[in-house]
């Protein structure tokens, strides 16, 4: 097939052409073109040539892959973003020259500075501390509340009143927790809102993020982005939201505890809840199926709880031999063991691993964890 | 495998969602954007000029790329826009590997690669027109072709390739006239 293309052009609105194709022209411009089209053979040209080349630009050839291509590369990809997520600090081997290149001539200009100026603090060159988590809450004006850090776990006494809290993200060995008066709810890097009345947590809505809602008496809930409790159904009328809030903080403070108390709250209907929460954990008589099980190991180990996932990972396996996921819960269990100090005992897992699947999945994760 | 659970009870998730909980370590999540947006890339990369044998790898880079950088999407652009950015970095850096600069190496002393010579079979299928363009555009400059590529191609506004290149929207105008008329020349020529 031969395409002949005009690119002369002797009419000064033959510009308009391109313009009209990508939007360019305002609404009365591209009518007025559209006339003048029909009459003028230049731009009925110009516009045939440029319609010309995108027809034949759409009979290039297109790259496609079958979807058992597609499966092994979205297999591959998930297994290494899996390893980035795992050891994100670790830089890429490609660039392990440059890096190492730049960090010697890091080291050698501290060298010099430390030379030329030596520095009055003398833990300047400590080794960064993961420290209590950040994060920011704005209050009703009636909130009754208080904190109290230790190392790197963040917990929030919350007594009543309502609280929107901004949590940054979570490192491996932070927590951030709040107490409510039935119960409590543990977050991993979210914004969300909590309601307490009564003695009660009336509300919690989460905006971003994830929290695992945990009161007693009833089985705790994971709540997503979105995700309200209670849901729509059970949400109480009305209660108390603040017209603007009080107090504002940033904390990474010390060990001790604060506490704010407003006066009078003020009355506001409560936005309409949405979606509910999926549940985590059953009730210990009954055995929960496969997905919440397997839901619930997870959640405890992505929340940090890695006793807990251990010992969820084991009862998923023993209650569900013949899961496909049964081969995740074992390495996961290794991993869980080896976070929690216990060298000796994730290598004789991941051994057990490497036997039972010995082309596993995480094959190569589980032999590292041998070395 | 499995990684941390996608939660939300949502059947068909938003774009935006996906990557909000990407940046989560969501890897549930980032395969879910890898079944919507494989097709697109590969698409994208072809038409850039990666290697057939190469494109893998580069998607996977893709993707890699974004589980860093999913904490930093701003969600009032479209995914789309977004991940056709990254991409254009990611095929940006391909093309001038080392391996890359090999290949000119060969093409400057005269040896003829696999993709210069059509097969019958391919003379056939492929329309001459299509074919030429081909070639025109494999010959344009990298900027030119992104523009060409992203907007004529792959259909994104003014405004989304102009976000997804880094560019001002001007600029993207500027090279796509420039592409265009160098392409509307070889297949004047040739004809």
């Amino acid at each position: 097939m031969t395409t002949r293309l005009d690119l002369g052009s002797a009419c000064s609105r033959a510009w308009q052409a391109e313009a009209a194709l990508d939007g360019r022209l305002s609404r009365a411009d591209a009518e007025s073109f559209q006339r003048h089209v029909a009459t003028c053979e230049h731009c009925t040209r110009e516009v045939r040539s440029l319609d010309t080349l995108r027809a034949v630009g759409e009979r290039l050839t297109v790259l496609t892959s079958t979807p058992l291509e597609q499966r092994r590369l979205r297999q591959s990809v998930l297994r290494a973003a899996n390893e980035l997520a795992l050891h994100p600090r670790r830089a890429p081997r490609k660039h392990a020259i440059a890096f190492g290149a730049f960090a010697l001539a890091a080291a050698a200009a501290v060298l010099a500075l430390l030379v030329l100026w030596p520095p009055s603090a003398p833990d300047s060159s400590a080794p960064v501390v993961v420290g209590v988590p950040t994060y920011q809450i704005q209050t009703s004006q009636d909130a009754v509340w208080s904190s109290r850090n230790h190392a790197t776990t963040a917990r929030l006494l919350l007594q009543g009143g309502w609280f929107e809290l901004s949590v940054d993200k979570l490192r491996a060995s932070q927590r951030f927790l709040l107490e409510l008066p039935d119960g409590e709810l543990e977050v991993k890097g979210t914004r969300f809102i909590v309601e307490v009345r009564d003695a009660k947590t009336a509300r919690v809505r989460v905006h971003e993020g994830r929290v695992a809602l945990r009161l007693r008496g009833q089985p705790p809930l994971l709540l997503g982005t979105g995700d309200s409790w209670p849901p729509l159904a059970a949400a109480p009328a009305a209660t108390t939201k603040p017209i603007a809030p009080l107090a504002s903080a940033a904390s990474n403070e010390s060990a001790e505890s604060s506490r704010v108390r407003a006066p009078v709250p003020s009355a506001a209907p409560t936005p309409p809840a949405r979606g509910t929460g999926s549940v985590i954990e059953a009730p210990t008589d009954s055995i929960p199926p496969a997905g919440d099980a397997f839901a619930q190991a997870m959640s405890a180990f992505s929340a940090g709880d890695f006793g807990k996932a251990e010992r969820l990972f084991t009862a998923f396996e023993r209650a569900h031999p013949a899961d496909a996921r049964v081969e995740d819960a074992t390495f996961l269990r290794a991993v869980a063991r080896a976070r929690r100090g216990d060298v000796t005992a994730a290598q004789a897992i991941a051994r057990d691993y490497l036997r039972r699947y010995p082309n596993g999945l995480r094959r190569a994760e589980a032999e590292r964890l041998l070395r | 495998m499995t990684a941390l659970p996608l939660v939300s009870a949502q059947s068909a998730p938003r774009d935006g969602d996906l990557v909000a909980a990407v940046g989560r370590d969501d890897l549930e999540a980032l395969g879910k954007l890898f079944e919507r947006y494989e097709p697109l890339l590969r698409r994208y990369f072809g038409r850039l000029g990666v290697a057939p044998g190469d494109v893998d790898d580069v998607i996977q880079a893709v993707f890699l790329e974004v589980m860093r950088a999913a904490e930093r999407y701003d969600s009032q652009y479209s995914v789309k826009s977004w991940l056709c950015g990254i991409a254009t970095i990611m095929a940006r850096r391909h093309h001038r590997s080392l391996a890359r600069w090999t290949a000119r190496m060969a093409a400057w002393a005269g040896v003829e690669t696999k993709d210069a010579i059509a097969t019958p079979y391919e003379i056939v299928e492929h329309d001459q027109a299509a074919r030429i363009l081909e070639r025109a555009l494999a010959g344009l400059s990298e900027k030119k072709r992104e523009v060409f590529v992203l907007v004529t191609l792959e259909g994104l506004s003014g405004e989304e390739a102009a976000r997804a290149l880094g560019v001002p929207l001007k600029t993207v105008w500027t090279r796509l006239h420039y592409a265009r008329r160098e392409l509307r020349a070889a297949l004047e020529q040739s004809s």
